[in-house]
């Protein structure tokens, strides 16, 4: 197992949802980095009753993983104590999660934060990445730790994923 | 089926057969990721079938399924598949299907046996190099 000293890891809503789907979220952990957990994105995934909701709030329990706190999630909370009726929720994981990559550019200039995507979200231009931040898609976390003899197989994660959310039933499909 | 190409990405011509008229088969280029075809190769010697039968069941569901949605005028194949194929992105798909989860997302390409978009492999591979030189 590598050092505990390392960069830290801040996964988004998706590889924590995707994980979850395949069991995995322990492999978050595998190069012994610490690992945070911004919380607006865990409000996100855990908000709702899904498969996975109380698997990931179980997880960041158990493995006591720190919550990073926003001005974002905060704002969200107010906004939701004083029951507004149009209280926004698209995209305040995403604002959240660019607010702690600029507040980790601030406080910890030399530490490096790498940041969980999905590949689609890599994709997007969107954010403005400081200097001391890394955008990192799940594959190529998968394909890393694959590489580094930490598991078998990277596409046997990513299929356990698809197969568990296929056998999940209470979709709720979109009319 | 038969190569040409040596980058990642290979041409292939596949002689498919249609069902319809069975002893109809016609020839088509398309380009397929080398990685994924080594991997339909060795899917289809497990099930003991060819990638030509692969490429064909999978085509026919995708047809099949487009074809069930439109006609029931749902469009949420449709934008599925745009997002699938990388021209809608995440937050754009979500407005459209009415939904406010990842979670939903994900399911929903899952169901549909659509695959999620992908980074090129040469961008995937430069961040596993960015990652192996902080672990490093």
């Amino acid at each position: 197992m590598p050092a505990a000293h390392g960069p830290v890891v801040l996964p988004d809503a998706g590889p924590l949802i995707a994980l979850a789907y395949a069991d995995a979220l322990d492999l978050l952990l595998k190069p012994g980095w610490p690992v945070r957990i911004v919380d607006m994105v865990l409000h996100e995934v855990t908000r709702n009753d899904t498969p996975t909701s109380a698997k990931i709030g179980a997880w960041v329990a158990e493995r006591s993983i720190p919550i990073e706190s926003t001005r974002t999630f905060a704002h969200y909370c107010d906004a939701q104590a004083e029951s507004l009726s149009q209280v926004r929720k698209a995209n305040l994981g995403e604002i959240a999660v660019q607010e702690a990559m600029n507040a980790l550019a601030l406080a910890a200039p030399g530490t490096t934060g790498v940041f969980l995507f999905e590949d689609h979200k890599i994709a997007r231009p969107s954010f403005l990445l400081p200097d001391n931040c890394r955008k990192v898609s799940t594959r190529a976390w998968l394909l890393f730790l694959e590489g580094k003899g930490w598991i078998d197989s990277a596409a046997d994660i990513e299929r356990a994923a698809i197969s568990n959310g296929r056998s999940f039933s209470r979709l709720r499909f979109p009319r | 089926m038969t190569s040409t190409g040596s980058s990642a990405t290979l041409i292939y011509v596949f002689h498919a057969r249609i069902r319809k008229r069975p002893m109809a088969n016609v020839n088509f280029t398309a380009a397929i990721d080398r990685d994924l075809l080594k991997r339909a190769k060795v899917l289809a010697a497990k099930a003991e079938t060819s990638v030509n039968a692969l490429f064909n069941a999978e085509l026919r569901y995708l047809v099949e399924t487009f074809d069930a949605a439109e006609a029931t005028g749902n469009q949420n194949f449709l934008v599925l598949l745009d997002f699938s194929l990388g021209r809608r992105d995440g937050r754009e798909t979500m407005d459209a299907l009415g939904i406010d989860s990842e979670e939903d997302l994900f399911l929903l390409m899952a169901q549909a046996h659509l695959p999620t978009p992908r980074l090129p492999e040469s961008a995937t591979r430069g961040i596993v190099d960015e990652l192996n030189a902080l672990a490093d």
